[in-house]
């Protein structure tokens, strides 16, 4: 049955196309493998990400303050093309949950998308069940949807800093134009600031204002890195092997252009 | 008549608008009642507009291919995946809405993650490995030579899970890789922030000369 119209030979795969599929295939693969040798007790050695060492110091500093920790993964949402850094942002945001579930810290966490506003409330609920505080859950409290217009969202997170005056602001996922707006309101309150995106051009307001930045990869590393999941830690495992690969293929492909040889570009262009 | 009731009405408007205008702007001095106003009427304003077009798309996509007659019936599908999402507020039959977030999710990450392939890795390989550093002028060799040096030491900072790689003399790879990184965000603050100062006088300019109507 035709679906909206388009034909079902729409599902061929594209002349050029054919390198992402083996790609994607030995992804899954080589993942899948990561996964069997974690299980067997296996364990990649880590390098250490500055910025989500430091989370456990917002929270020591919001509980020694007596004040609370804020933390937004943006107005994205969990559909589109950013929704893989609002996943990462939840990763991060269900560790902080717990913590200040730990420490008996209040967590206002500021979400501009409906989908994102009950995964985030699922994750709060698990973080106080997990450190045996559910009585002590607010999430009707905790977890705000503001709106999902861009400097509505904005004013709406500065009269959050102004008036609540957090000890601490976390900020994990996609931004564009409001980062700045965040960065520079909880700085002015002095709030200790970890903040992290993919979005490039906000990346600059992050490292100049914030006192730790997660720069681009980094924070697709944080689930994995921060629950030491089976499958997060072999994901992140293919990746690194996937970057030593490329970064490989770059040296050897420069080599053999310089040599006459398109070899490797008419490979990639498979 | 009719032309003075428009005059009168954007009068209004540009009087609203400068209103608001300060009113946001008056959160650089500090929390105030004014802000506090202008804040709630935007966010109103926007839940408002969003559930407005919420309905409009639960209409258009949702309800207007089944009902009143069948145009799709592949669109009951987002209809069920919408719905389950409501069993949030259920008491017992919450967990529901977990499936329809898992949908969401999973489809969404791996379309990104599909596109991303194509788009992030494969096409930044194949313009990585046509650059040739014996062609052009000096500047050009040179500014190849930079742009090599910077994708392979900024990638090579971007591995986790090998600690050895950031160890002893290869750690200086990534530092150097950081270096590039940190001069890029910089050339990228400064081209935003004089964006921003071009908005600023943007705001300037309406509440001066529409506004306050000063002689330009």
């Amino acid at each position: 049955m035709p679906f909206n119209g388009l034909p079902l030979d729409v599902l061929q795969i594209v002349a050029g196309r054919y390198l992402d599929l083996v790609v994607l295939l030995v992804i899954w693969v080589v993942t899948i493998l990561g996964v069997n040798m974690l299980k067997r007790g296996w364990t990649p050695k880590w390098r250490k990400i500055a910025g989500l060492e430091a989370l456990e110091e917002v929270v020591g500093r919001a509980a020694e303050m007596g004040k609370p920790v804020h933390f937004t993964p943006g107005y994205g949402g969990l559909t589109g093309t950013t929704s893989p850094q609002v996943v990462a942002g939840l990763a991060v945001f269900a560790e902080l949950a717990k913590l200040c579930a730990r420490y008996d810290v209040p967590i206002i966490c500021s979400v501009g998308d409906p989908t994102v506003l009950g995964v985030a409330a699922e994750l709060y609920k698990q973080a106080y069940m997990a450190e045996g505080k559910i009585d002590r859950a607010r999430p009707e409290e905790a977890i705000r949807y503001l709106t999902g217009s861009q400097f509505a969202f904005a004013s709406a997170v500065a009269g959050i800093a102004e008036r609540e005056k957090p000890a601490g602001n976390v900020m994990v996922g996609p931004f564009w134009a409001e980062s700045m707006m965040f960065a520079e309101v909880f700085y002015r309150i002095g709030s200790i600031q970890i903040a992290g995106t993919a979005r490039i051009y906000q990346i600059p307001f992050f490292a100049i204002v914030c006192d730790y930045v997660i720069i681009g990869d980094e924070m697709f590393a944080t689930g994995a890195y921060l629950t030491k999941e089976p499958y997060s830690i072999s994901s992140i495992f293919v990746q690194d092997l996937v970057k030593i690969f490329a970064l490989a293929l770059t040296i050897v492909g420069l080599i053999a252009i310089h040599l006459g040889s398109n070899v490797f570009i008419e490979f990639l262009k498979w | 008549m009719a032309d003075i009731i428009t005059e009168i009405i954007t009068e209004i408007g540009i009087w609203i608008a400068a209103f608001l205008t300060i009113a946001i702007v008056s959160v650089v001095y500090r929390d105030n009642p004014l802000f506090k106003f202008a804040e709630h009427t935007y966010v109103g304003a926007a839940a408002g507009y969003s559930f407005a077009v919420a309905i409009g798309n639960i209409r258009g996509y949702g309800i207007e291919y089944l009902y009143p007659t069948l145009k799709d019936p592949w669109y009951i599908v987002p209809l069920i995946i919408g719905v389950l999402m409501y069993f949030r507020y259920h008491r017992t039959l919450y967990w529901l809405f977990r499936y329809g977030i898992a949908i969401v999710v999973g489809t969404s990450v791996t379309a990104a993650f599909v596109r991303s392939i194509e788009a992030d890795v494969l096409t930044q390989l194949r313009s990585t490995i046509s650059i040739l550093f014996t062609k052009g002028d000096a500047i050009t060799i040179l500014g190849n030579v930079v742009l090599v040096v910077a994708f392979i030491t900024s990638l090579y900072y971007f591995i986790f899970t090998f600690p050895s790689l950031h160890a002893g003399s290869l750690g200086y790879i990534p530092r150097i890789g950081r270096w590039f990184m940190m001069i890029a965000f910089g050339y990228s603050f400064a081209t935003t922030v004089v964006t921003r100062i071009d908005l600023f006088v943007g705001r300037l300019n309406f509440l001066l000369f529409e506004w306050l109507k000063l002689p330009a």
